[in-house]
Formats: structure tokens, C-alpha cells, sequence
């Protein structure tokens, strides 16, 4: 059942404090969904119970990607079913380069799905052609998994990977946030770039920006655990001008 | 037997007198003043500072005897490739037929059992080198025992290309049996050399070895010396390397250690000479109840040298790891640069670690610093892995396999880092570390 990501009613709790407060949302295949809000509203929070982070709990409500729950399933489970989170704050991982773990999350991948492993030549050569696209030099791809990166060269590496795992469904988490506009260009071409009728996009952004590039075909703004106002690409406009101030805290 | 004559040194008089140079007064008058030596001082006991951390449980408790000359068993492969001799240490002592001997040119290799009856006066000096001995009740009773062993030797100006390996295999009889092996490399001016010393024994047999490498350097001379402890798991081992570096001399150290019950080595390098350098770095793993303990000890006597450490180590269950490492600047070793690090990664509630970094500094133009951390395997780090597909236990064994491979990319030899990587690897792959 292709039907994309479903999301129903759901609330999440950290601690004894609710975050998430019934939340709904679908993104079909091929589409891009934006969700705006201002900080601290419960984006990250749902991009990290979509992916299974630990240290969540859900008190009610479904998520379910192409008809299976997601909630059920093991983190890896859910990057081999294809979904993909672009990190807000990517992790540097000392002693692992780029280039192992990229492989070791392909082939772990394709292992889960049934698929054979990537040979290790033909590996380098998607694998270089990918990071030129995103104009990350090859000498990157040999360094310890996002040691000494830049902000910017972060937030690009984590477009690496999704270029090289191909997901359905890729949640972008304020991947916008502390770049130039030159990087913001680059992150955005190579969104683009992977749009296609079966992949769809979750994009969080704090800014308007991003959505000149990437041009969303639903923007949600999540407030204070809320999806308070569903709109077009519109929607994201008016916000730049009006900010979130007038989304105020239920009584 | 005396009354009160410890156990280890049973017979030890009538035994002496049979040991190899016995005739000559220089080797039988060593050997009774160790046995002295031992006798005052006993096996180590929490009051003695140095080993506050570590206690020979096992040598305490049971009734240990000088393991018999047997005939080799099979030597476990890492995996090098081409060496320039391979030197067999069967329960101490120099086993020519299993050993591989060809001829290089400006390497000797000797037994010391050879050099010892031929009253060497070289080698025993070098055996004799001045150690602090009240700290080294395991160095005294080695000595007591002095029986056979390896002795190596690099001619001045003679670079050997491929490395030198020297495995001390343990190979157990009936009840609880101690070996001493016991290892002399000599180097001429400007030579250089790669030692890998590894120490193997079975996995379930109670078994101690109770070894020491002495080195002396001409100068300029380079050595890599890189030591695998691969012990069974009821082991004990204690194992100490001496090695003054000369100046312009260059000693590169790594020490893995993955095995034994009580595990101990220790490291003493004293910086002689103005450009010397050394770096002295290691890795290692532990489970279940066992102790593993890096002692390290370096001297800066003379000015201009330079000196670094970095070890890394993991514990789970209720291992125990020990680091000591002194670095005492003398007071004439100005603009000397002593760096240390050591990391622990506790994977377990109950493991513990005892770290106790140690600066001696008597000069004031100095560059020294130490640091030291103990933490655990980061969730963010196995989430972010596990997020694109790699399963937890891959992810942290990966992890783990990048904790020690910081130390081990260390190596500055391509062959042996890369099969002392497999070596931990398949380690921590076959304990279920992960
Ligand atoms: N692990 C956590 N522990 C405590 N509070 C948390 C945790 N994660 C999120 N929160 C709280 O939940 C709210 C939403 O956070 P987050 O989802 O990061 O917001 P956003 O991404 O929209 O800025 C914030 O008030 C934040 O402090
Ligand atoms: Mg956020």
C-alpha cells in the first residue's frame, strides 16, 4: 500500500510533559510537505519519533509509512523500509570515515531488503559522483563521519547520505539552519535533484527561505505541539512577513 | 626447602646450580642475589605504591611451578606476512626447529641460553640494566630463574625491512605453571629494526608468564616494537620492556592487550640523549572479572626530547583497567615536550577503570601535558548510526572498533597496524563485546 506516511492524533510525551498534542498529517508519494513553527513548537520531536530516537514516549496515535506502523519497528527497520532523517544536529562519529559508513548503512540496507550487497568498486564510483553533485570534495568522503566538518559541510554530508540511500521519504530537520546562501542553494539543487514521483519530503525550516528553492506542495506550522493552520506555498510566504507571533499558546 | 621459602622458589639453590652458565660466577651470583631479592621482597602486595592497583590473585593463591621444556604446539597466525625471522619461545625457552631462521644480513639472532653459557658479558650487562628492583619483585624473581630466552642483534648502519617477530607461547602441564621468557635486543649505532613480540597461551588453562625485554640503542638507532598480549583467559602476565633511547634515537612503541585473567605491562623508557623521541601508545579490551594494567614509566634524563603516549582501553562486565603512567622530567631535560592520553570506555555498570597519571617535572622550559577520560559508548552516536539502517549491534561494535582503531592507526608500520586492527576486531566480535 503506497500510500506515503499517515499520521494520526498523535501525542508525545518527554518525561510527564506533553509535547506533541495530536498531531495529523499525510504525505503522499512524490510530495513535498513543509512544516514551519517557531522554536521549540515540537518539530524535531516528531522528526524524531518518526525515525524511532529513543527517549520518546508516544501516549497516542498512529504512524504508519506505506501501511506499516512505524512505531513498532527498530530504528534501522525503519531507514530499510526508506525512510531518512537529515539530522538538525549531525552526530561526529571519531574513527569511522565518511566512506564506511556510508557503505555499511547501503549494504546493511539492502541486506534487510533482500537486495545483494554493492560491490565496492562500483560503491566508490556512485559514491564519488554523488558527493560531486553536492560539491563535497572526494578527500571528505576519506575523513572520520562528520569530524572537523563545518556547520555547512555537515548539513551537506547529511544530503550525501540521502543521496546514496535513496529514501522514500526524507525528513529534512532545519537542514537550512547556519547556511549561506550559496550552501542553501546547493542543499536545496540537491533535493531537487532527488524529486521523483515515488519520493516524497518532510521539510522543517524555522525560515521561509529554503521554500524559494525547495517549493513545498503543502506547508503545515506547528505550534506548541499543534499543527495550528495547513496551507499551499503561500502560506510560508505570509509567515516570513507576519512571523509566528500570532500563534499563541492554547488556554 | 627453608622454612618460609616462598613456594616460587622452591629447590631454588639446588636447581640454580644446573641452570645454564652456572659456572660462571657473574650469572650464578645474579641469580642467588634475584632469589634474595624475591625473598625480601615477595609478590606484590597493595602497600607497594606501584602495584596499589593490581593484584596477582592467582599467583597468591595457588601452588605455581617453573613451567617444564616441552615441544611446541601450534603458533596462532595474525596474520604479518613476510618476516625476517620468526623466533619461538615455547614456555620461555628458544625452540630453534619451530623457529623460522633464515640469514639476514646484520641480524644475529642467538639463544640466551647460548649466550649465557658463553658467560656474555654484553647481554648480561644489558640483563643487569639498572631498574628501580624494589619496586620489581616479578623482575626478581625472573631473575632468580634466568634460564633461556632470545637475544637479537642489529649491526651498526643495518636497516632490517622486514619485521622480526618473537612469539612467547605457553603451553601448560599438570597444574598451575610459570614461564619466564626473557628477550635482549641490542641495536648498533643508526640500525633499525621492527620487533613484534606476542605473547599466546590456551584459552582455558591456569598458566602465569613472567617476562621482560631489555633494549639498549646506539645512537640514531629506530626501533618499532609492537607487542601483542594474547593470553588465554586465566592467565597472568606480567611483562616489562626497558629501553634507553639514545640521541637522534627514535622508539616507537604499541601495546595491545587483549588477554589474561591479571594482565600487566609495563613500559620504563629513559630519554638519554638530545633529539630522542619516543612514542609509546597502546590499546586494550577486557570481560568477565579480568585486569589489565599498562604501567608506563618514562625518564626524561637529557634536554631536546620528545615523548608521547596515547592509550585506549575498554571494559565490560566487571573487567578492571589499570593505567599508571609517570613522566619525570630530570632536572637538565629542558625543552623537552611529554604528552599523555589515556581514554576508557566503560561498557558496563560494574567494570571499573583506575587511571593515575603521574607528572614529575624538575626542569622549568617544559612541555608537558596529560589528559584522561573515562565515559561510555555514546547513544546519540549508536542512534545516528542505527537511523540509517545499521543494526545496534554493528553500530556499536563499529563504534568500538573506532575507539581502539584511534590508538591503532598509531602504528606507523602498515602490516602490523593493520593486523593488530584485525586482531581487535575479531575480538571484540568473538566476546559479544558489541
Ligand atoms: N529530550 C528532551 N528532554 C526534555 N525536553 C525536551 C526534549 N526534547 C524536546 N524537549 C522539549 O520539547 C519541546 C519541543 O522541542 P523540539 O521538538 O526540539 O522543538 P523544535 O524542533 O520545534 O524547536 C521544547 O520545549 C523542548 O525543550
Ligand atoms: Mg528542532
Amino acid at each position: 500500500m503506497a500510500n506515503g506516511l499517515v499520521i494520526k492524533d498523535l501525542h508525545v510525551n518527554v518525561g510527564e510533559r506533553e509535547i506533541l498534542k495530536g498531531i495529523s498529517l499525510s504525505v503522499e508519494p512524490g510530495k513535498v510537505h513543509a512544516i514551519m513553527g517557531p522554536n521549540g513548537s515540537g518539530k524535531s520531536t516528531l522528526a524524531h519519533v518518526i525515525s524511532g530516537r529513543p527517549g520518546y514516549e508516544v501516549t497516542g496515535g498512529s504512524v504508519e509509512f506505506n501501511g506499516v506502523d512505524v512505531l513498532e519497528m527498530e530504528p534501522e527497520e525503519r531507514a530499510a523500509a526508506g525512510l531518512f532523517l537529515a539530522f538538525q544536529y549531525p552526530v561526529e562519529i571519531p574513527g569511522v570515515t565518511n566512506t564506511v559508513f556510508l557503505k555499511t548503512a547501503l549494504n546493511a540496507q539492502r541486506k534487510a531488503r533482500g537486495e545483494a550487497e554493492m560491490d565496492p568498486m562500483a560503491f566508490l564510483k556512485f559514491l564519488r559522483d554523488k558527493a560531486k553533485l553536492l560539491q563535497l570534495r572526494d578527500e571528505m568522503l576519506k575523513r572520520p563521519l562528520n569530524v572537523g566538518f563545518s556547520g555547512g559541510e555537515k548539513k551537506r554530508n547529511e544530503m550525501l547520505q540521502m543521496a546514496v540511500l535513496e529514501p522514500k521519504l526524507a525528513i529534512l530537520d532545519e537542514t537550512d539552519s547556519g547556511l549561506d546562501i550559496d550552501a542553501l542553494r546547493i542543499v536545496a539543487e540537491g533535493v531537487n535533484a532527488q524529486r521523483s514521483p515515488e519520493r516524497s519530503f518532510l521539510v522543517i525550516t524555522h525560515y521561509q527561505r529554503l521554500l524559494d528553492y525547495i517549493v513545498p506542495d503543502v506547508v503545515h506550522v506547528l505550534a506548541h505541539g499543534r499543527i495550528v493552520e495547513t496551507g499551499d506555498a503561500d502560506l510560508a510566504r505570509r509567515l516570513e512577513k507576519t512571523g509566528y507571533a500570532d500563534y499563541t499558546p492554547a488556554a | 626447602m627453608s622454612q618460609g621459602e616462598p613456594i616460587l622458589l622452591q629447590d631454588h639453590a639446588a636447581l640454580a646450580a644446573a641452570l645454564p652458565g652456572a659456572r660462571h660466577p657473574a650469572v650464578a651470583a645474579r641469580r642467588a642475589e634475584a632469589a634474595d631479592r624475591f625473598r625480601r621482597l615477595g609478590l606484590p602486595h597493595a602497600r607497594v605504591e606501584a602495584w596499589k592497583y593490581t593484584r596477582l590473585k592467582d599467583l597468591e593463591a595457588l601452588p605455581f611451578a617453573r613451567a617444564e621444556a616441552v615441544p611446541a604446539t601450534a603458533v596462532p597466525d595474525i596474520g604479518l606476512g613476510a618476516v625476517a625471522a620468526r623466533v619461538l619461545l615455547v614456555n620461555g625457552r628458544f625452540d630453534a626447529a619451530a623457529s623460522e631462521l633464515p640469514a639476514v644480513p646484520g641480524l644475529t639472532v642467538r639463544s640466551l641460553k647460548d649466550c649465557l653459557e658463553a658467560g656474555d658479558a654484553a647481554v648480561l650487562e644489558l640483563l643487569d640494566r639498572d631498574v628501580d628492583e624494589t619496586q620489581a619483585p616479578l623482575a626478581a624473581l625472573a631473575g632468580a630463574w634466568l634460564e633461556d630466552g632470545a637475544v637479537l642483534s642489529v649491526d651498526a648502519g643495518v636497516a632490517v625491512d622486514l619485521p622480526v617477530e618473537v612469539v612467547c607461547l605457553a603451553v601448560p602441564g599438570e597444574g598451575p605453571r610459570i614461564a619466564f621468557p626473557r628477550l635482549a635486543v641490542m641495536l648498533g649505532e643508526g640500525a633499525s629494526l621492527t620487533l613484534v613480540e606476542r605473547f599466546h597461551g590456551p584459552a582455558d588453562a591456569v598458566y602465569a608468564v613472567d617476562a621482560a625485554t631489555d633494549i639498549a640503542m646506539g645512537a640514531g638507532a629506530a626501533l618499532n616494537h609492537y607487542v601483542l598480549q594474547a593470553e588465554g583467559a586465566a592467565a597472568t602476565h606480567v611483562s616489562a620492556a626497558r629501553c634507553d633511547v639514545p640521541a637522534n634515537g627514535r622508539y616507537e612503541g604499541f601495546i595491545l592487550q587483549l588477554g589474561g585473567h591479571v594482565a600487566r605491562r609495563e613500559t620504563r623508557l629513559r630519554m638519554m640523549g638530545a633529539g630522542g623521541d619516543a612514542k609509546l601508545n597502546g590499546a586494550y579490551a577486557a570481560t568477565d572479572d579480568a585486569v589489565c594494567d599498562t604501567t608506563t614509566e618514562i625518564r626524561h634524563v637529557a634536554a631536546e626530547t620528545t615523548t608521547d603516549q596515547v592509550f585506549k582501553g575498554i571494559l565490560d562486565d566487571r573487567s578492571r583497567g589499570v593505567f599508571q603512567g609517570r613522566v619525570n622530567v630530570q632536572r637538565d631535560a629542558q625543552r623537552i615536550v611529554g604528552n599523555q592520553l589515556h581514554n576508557a570506555l566503560l561498557l558496563s555498570r560494574k567494570a571499573e577503570v583506575d587511571c593515575k597519571p603521574e607528572l614529575l617535572i624538575y626542569a622549568d622550559d617544559v612541555k608537558c601535558s596529560h589528559g584522561a577520560t573515562c565515559g561510555e559508548l555514546s547513544e546519540e552516536e549508536i542512534f545516528y548510526l542505527r537511523s540509517r539502517g545499521i543494526d545496534a549491534a554493528t553500530a556499536r561494535s563499529l563504534l568500538l572498533e573506532a575507539f581502539l582503531g584511534a590508538a591503532i592507526d598509531l602504528i606507523g608500520n602498515p602490516p602490523v597496524k593493520a593486523a593488530f586492527a584485525a586482531r581487535a576486531a575479531e575480538w571484540l566480535a568473538l566476546r559479544g563485546v558489541a
